[in-house]
């Protein structure tokens, strides 16, 4: 029977390298907690058995994917961060140029780390509240590496529990509609928006022209290199007046327009 | 910062307590519609009310309603709270004056992050 400190380092070093998340020494409950269960559905005896199975070199994608969604954080709540919505609102919007009379040019997001789906649906309801023209124009490219976190999103289905975490009742109303017991977000928003399974680490981005790339709240888990790397890759596939919007806590040493909103760099 | 807590269930308003003292409030409680609208009186400034929806005597609703046919209240933010969580129910209690409407069940965070949502200065 395996080690279990064989089988941590196995699954250190893959979230490291494979999906650039760093856990801590004192994170090995994390294993036991999250994948005991998928272990368990796959029919493994032990959680160790499971994850050096998983991490192999060349296992099988139904091995290694649910090690992945289960490893990779879903803290996720609408209309996160207020002073967020209110810099894409005032500063940010405004200094792309697209909402002048007569413009008529595409707007074109991609926002990572997109869980399941709770931000880019904020998103989509924000410009359609905010700026209803603009919103017609807008195309949304939502990626995460949890393939089943992706599927979540883009059922767009939300529990009561996940619908009360930030969605004021009004909104809940307006661009919902009943699925049995849980509310779905209505076709229209979900339309906007293309989901895909990426890994920010290892895969280039999904496409190239974006006036907006929205990456919070998942930099954090990296190691600085790679967190550097990820940026920069980012800002090669902004348009030249693009911005980069993070966490605004997890700071970068570039000049911000508002906390967590980055011009492209030169 | 005054807030009132109205429902029938003691756990619920001990729970609703919690969080809202934990936020800085000054929480009072009552557990029907009639009770509340008596301690709105007796509290004169008041900022917030919870309500629950299915009470004995009288209702969240009609509370909500009384509340809202008041102009001396016509500043104090409602949020409804209720297991009746389906949209037509939501919109009802949206037309009847509540600012905002959270379904049971419900965390303690979330109460607290819709709060904030309603009262950004609290």
């Amino acid at each position: 029977m395996p080690e279990p400190t064989q089988s941590w380092n196995a699954l250190r070093s893959f979230m490291a390298t494979t999906c650039g998340v760093a856990l801590a020494d004192d994170q090995s409950y994390l294993m036991e907690a999250r994948l005991s269960p998928v272990a368990k559905t796959l029919n493994y005896r032990t959680v160790d058995e499971y994850v050096l199975e998983a991490v192999r070199p060349g296992a099988p994608n139904r091995v290694t994917a649910p090690l992945i969604d289960a490893m990779t954080t879903h803290e996720t709540y609408w209309f996160r961060d207020t002073p967020f919505w209110k810099a894409l609102q005032e500063q940010v919007i405004p200094r792309l140029g697209l909402t002048e009379p007569g413009s008529n040019r595409a707007f074109t997001i991609w926002l990572a780390a997109c869980s399941t789906g709770q931000e880019v649906y904020s998103l989509t309801m924000f410009l359609e509240e905010n700026f209803p023209l603009l919103h017609q124009r807008t195309t949304i490219i939502a990626t995460d590496v949890s393939e089943a976190a992706v599927q979540q999103a883009k059922a767009g289905v939300y529990t009561v529990f996940e619908a009360n975490r930030g969605l004021s009742a009004p909104r809940l109303v307006k661009h919902f509609e009943r699925a049995g017991a849980n509310f779905k977000v209505k076709e229209h928003l979900r339309r906007k928006v293309t989901f895909v399974t990426h890994n920010l680490v290892t895969q280039a981005p999904p496409g190239v022209g974006f006036d907006l790339v929205l990456m919070r709240n998942v930099l954090i888990y990296f190691p600085e290199p790679t967190r550097r790397a990820v940026v920069q890759r980012a800002m090669g596939v902004m348009k030249p007046n693009g911005l980069l919007g993070i966490g605004a806590t997890e700071l970068l040493t570039l000049p911000s327009l508002s906390p967590g909103w980055y011009p492209r760099s030169p | 910062m005054k807030a009132l807590v109205v429902d029938d269930s003691k756990m619920v308003r001990t729970v609703q307590q919690r969080a809202l003292e934990s936020m800085g409030w000054e929480v009072v409680q009552a557990s029907n519609g009639e009770e509340g609208l008596a301690a709105l009186e007796r509290l004169g400034a008041c900022q917030l009310v919870l309500a629950d929806w299915q009470m004995p005597v009288m209702d969240g609703l009609a509370m909500v309603k009384r509340i809202r046919a008041d102009t001396r209240f016509k500043d104090v933010v409602i949020i409804m709270i209720s297991s009746n969580a389906v949209l037509e129910s939501i919109q009802e209690a949206l037309d009847a004056g509540a600012n905002d409407f959270v379904m049971k069940p419900f965390s303690v965070e979330a109460l607290k992050e819709r709060v904030s949502g309603v009262v950004p200065h609290a």
